[in-house]
């Protein structure tokens, strides 16, 4: 039988640099889960990619045991650092203040589609453009589909 | 330390990504995420010049409806998970538990009491278990001890126990020195001393027989050869807190130094590698 699950969390942490500190120590602290354990476990996962920001999805069960899943970094980030874009747009919606091509799209898809709920990878490179778009970077060229 | 906490709400989750990488970009390291909603924590001891104001200015743009401030201490965040945990047996060579675990009345060639208050060693993880295991079969009669990355101290314990003349623990963090310092006390460790800080600490030291550290693949790397200058003669090292996918790359980089890999031992992926040097 599938185990009861008590609680789903989701912290973006430092890959290699999980410590019991905020916000790890209270999220899995208050359901009863070993921190040091996860913080172990999650360091020992990601040595391969120390210093980079990962989000996690914890899923903590009735019996404090736990499992989680390490997602790549999320769309927004990987869209600001293919547009070398450091701040926002205090109007996204009509000051763009930068570009990324269709084949960085399609490139951040790639890496993003085991994380999207999409079946082919044109929807997934849709939904990256309408990120972009959200966050006022243009997508030039001609769509690709 | 105590932390700022920025909990923000905004109508949908594409703008809780979003402003979680633009706060990326304002030095922010470490977020939770719920739903339409992001805290996003920052150290209180570290300057800066974001204000309530100026987050609110940046996230505005991309739906931020609120913003509240909190603050909040550090403490010990494990003390549920603490407050009532099995004891570890290792086999009959060794028992660790916690001070309202009752003795355990022999069966055991060596007990230990630890209490962990948020740091690492309490047995339970594979890799302290496994580097039980391998300390087994090392005579630590009248050696020289040095415990890097000790947490609780756990593994020092037990190579005093084991007859170590003399042991050095090492811990970046405070948590685990305040509490490593303790366990050495109660567990009447007379020939054993405490110290927090890194690799650095380790120039101003003397030789040693056997060098312990569970720490991860990347720090072990980093300090292999600190780890080599230190041991003299014939001396063993004992190193855990990575994968099995890493013994190659760790065995490689030890052999650089003239260590050799004598055996490891295997659990739930995670390797203790025991390794001489003659």
């Amino acid at each position: 039988m599938a185990k009861e699950i008590s609680a789903l969390i989701k912290l973006q942490v430092k890959g290699g640099a999980a410590n019991p500190s905020p916000p790890v120590g209270p999220a899995l602290g208050s359901k009863g889960v070993n921190i040091m354990e996860f913080c172990k476990q999650f360091n020992g996962r990601t040595q391969d990619k120390t210093g980079k920001i990962l989000p996690v999805v914890i899923t903590v069960y009735a019996d404090k045991s736990f499992d989680f899943v390490i997602k790549t970094p999320p769309a927004a980030v990987q869209l600001m650092e293919a547009a070398k874009l450091k701040g926002g747009s205090p109007e996204p919606n009509r000051q763009k203040v930068a570009k990324v091509t269709w084949e960085q799209v399609r490139a951040i898809a790639q890496d993003k589609m085991a994380d999207l709920n999409c079946f082919s990878e044109s929807s997934a490179m849709s939904m990256i453009a309408g990120t972009a778009r959200s966050m006022g970077i243009t997508v030039t060229g001609e769509k690709p589909f | 330390m105590s932390w700022k906490i920025y909990s923000l709400r905004f109508s949908n989750q594409e703008q809780v990504e979003i402003a979680s990488a633009l706060l990326q970009g304002e030095g922010f390291e470490y977020f939770e995420e719920k739903y339409n909603h992001l805290d996003a924590y920052f150290p209180n001891d570290i300057p800066t010049t974001l204000s309530n104001d100026s987050i609110t200015e940046l996230l505005r743009p991309f739906g931020l409806l609120s913003l509240e401030l909190h603050f909040l201490e550090d403490k010990n965040w494990n003390e549920e998970w603490e407050r009532d945990y099995p004891e570890v047996r290792i086999d009959d060579f060794c028992i660790v538990r916690a001070p309202f675990h009752p003795p355990s009345n022999g069966g055991f060639e060596h007990e230990i009491e630890i209490h962990p208050r948020m740091a690492f060693g309490t047995g339970h993880h594979s890799t302290t278990a496994g580097v039980i295991r391998l300390m087994r079969s090392i005579d630590f009669k009248g050696k020289k001890v040095l415990d890097m990355g000790a947490g609780t101290a756990v593994l020092g314990i037990l190579a005093e126990k084991l007859g170590a003349s003399e042991l050095l623990a090492i811990d970046i963090d405070e948590w685990a020195f305040n509490n490593g310092v303790d366990n050495l006390k109660v567990n009447n460790c007379t020939h054993s001393q405490y110290q927090m800080g890194g690799v650095e600490l380790l120039i101003q030291v003397s030789y040693f027989d056997v060098v312990i550290a569970n720490i991860n693949r990347n720090i072990l790397l980093e300090q292999m050869e600190a780890y080599s200058n230190v041991a003299k003669g014939v001396s063993d090292l004992l190193l855990s807190g990575f994968y099995d996918v890493d013994r190659d790359i760790i065995e490689r980089e030890a052999a650089k130094y003239n260590w050799h890999s004598l055996r490891f031992h295997e659990e739930k992926q995670w390797i203790a590698l025991h390794l001489r040097r003659s």
